[in-house]
């Protein structure tokens, strides 16, 4: 199962000039400086890494690490 | 062999200013400079014509290299944004404006961002089938004429451009290996919309060109025997500052990736080309080129200095 620390390791992999290992699991991708760009790289990071599939309709789903958790634990 | 001896680009004089245009969208600048990379779109004027933009990027070939366009064989024209309805093609529209001999195969081909690459090894392996020694390999989509200026997910990335390419037998660069392929599955992530305009889902192409273009580099790479140490330089095409810095990453060629849209955007299939106009260099021996988006489709080949002319 994929865990919060998973992800922010992918966001400090993929994203430039933000702090991954600080971002809290509620704080917005966007207002961390998480653009929809770098968010697109990390979903793909995610599915490559961890085998999940996110349909383009279910990225507006993922804005911040608990709620990309919360889907990703209902998808499995 | 049939390979490329000169290549000349050319740019309309009109540019947006993409910082400003950003702010209707609510864009910073930041995101414009690091993530789009194109701070200026140039503009072809509204009554110049595709055909138009492809003339002037072959009269451009002919002042700075001195080509003598009484010798062609053969022109191709890459554009899916032709003269009109694209009745007739506009390779003819071109070949007439040029002046160019009536002994000439003339034809377009549609293709995308991928179109310059793939049309090299289509005009080669056309003109060395016939025995002909010249030909022209034109690209000139004009994706101003398609683009909601409303738009925010295409309206920041796309400039109008043209290229036009010197192909001899006398030719100092040899199109090696190469590889080409589609994800057609996904044709309607780029698409002219019934209203028109160009649609783009934009995590789709994005995602298609992050794992595509690496695993078809890789292929190029091995049919050629070679390490990404061997290249010179890695010239993607333009999408976007955000998928050239990606791309590199991914097929570990950082620093060897030029980004060159920025002042003028993405040309679609003039992107490759114009940046081989900007900066190959005489030196060089081995350099990639990867075109990849409409389709979605995929080309990319090795382009090598001939030893003949070292």
């Amino acid at each position: 199962m994929i865990t919060a620390n998973d992800i922010r390791a992918l966001i400090q992999e993929n994203v430039m000039g933000v702090d991954a290992m600080s971002l809290g699991e509620d704080d917005n991708f966007k207002q961390a400086g998480i653009d929809s760009l770098d968010q697109i790289n990390v979903l793909l990071a995610i599915e490559e890494k961890h085998g999940y599939k996110i349909p383009d309709e279910d990225v507006k789903l993922c804005k911040s690490i608990r709620s990309t958790l919360d889907y990703l634990a209902n998808q499995k | 062999m049939i390979g490329i001896q000169y290549i000349s680009a050319y740019l309309p004089q009109s540019l947006i200013d993409n910082t400003l245009q950003a702010k209707g969208f609510d864009a910073d600048e930041d995101f414009i400079r690091h993530k789009i990379g194109m701070l200026q779109l140039s503009r072809k004027a509204d009554t110049e014509q595709t055909s138009d933009m492809a003339v002037q990027a072959v009269l451009k070939l002919q002042q700075e290299h001195e080509v003598d366009l009484a010798k062609t064989q053969c022109l191709v024209l890459v554009t899916q944004n032709p003269d009109g309805h694209g009745l007739p093609h506009t390779s003819a529209v071109v070949h007439h404006r040029l002046n160019l001999p009536s002994a000439c195969a003339v034809f377009d081909i549609s293709l995308g961002c991928s179109g310059f690459v793939q049309a090299l090894s289509v005009a080669k392996a056309f003109m060395q089938s016939q025995n002909m020694r010249y030909g022209l390999l034109v690209t000139a989509d004009p994706y101003s004429k398609i683009i909601n200026p409303l738009d925010r997910d295409t309206a920041m990335l796309f400039g109008d451009g043209a290229s036009a390419t010197w192909l001899s037998e006398e030719a100092d660069w040899q199109i090696g290996a190469a590889d080409f392929g589609i994800q057609s599955q996904q044709h309607d992530a780029l698409q002219t919309s019934d209203d028109g305009h160009l649609f783009m889902n934009g995590r789709a192409v994005f995602t298609f060109a992050a794992t595509q273009v690496p695993a078809s580099v890789k292929r190029v790479l091995e049919k050629a025997q070679l390490g990404m140490a061997d290249l010179d330089q890695v010239f993607l095409h333009q999408g976007s500052r955000y998928i050239v810095d990606t791309l590199a990453k991914r097929i570990g060629a950082e620093g060897k990736t030029p980004f060159a849209a920025t002042t003028y955007g993405n040309t679609v299939s003039s992107s490759v080309p114009m940046m081989l106009a900007q900066y190959l260099q005489p030196q060089w021996r081995k350099v990639l080129l990867c075109g990849f988006g409409v389709g979605l489709s995929w080309a990319t080949c090795l382009l090598e200095k001939n030893n003949d002319h070292s």
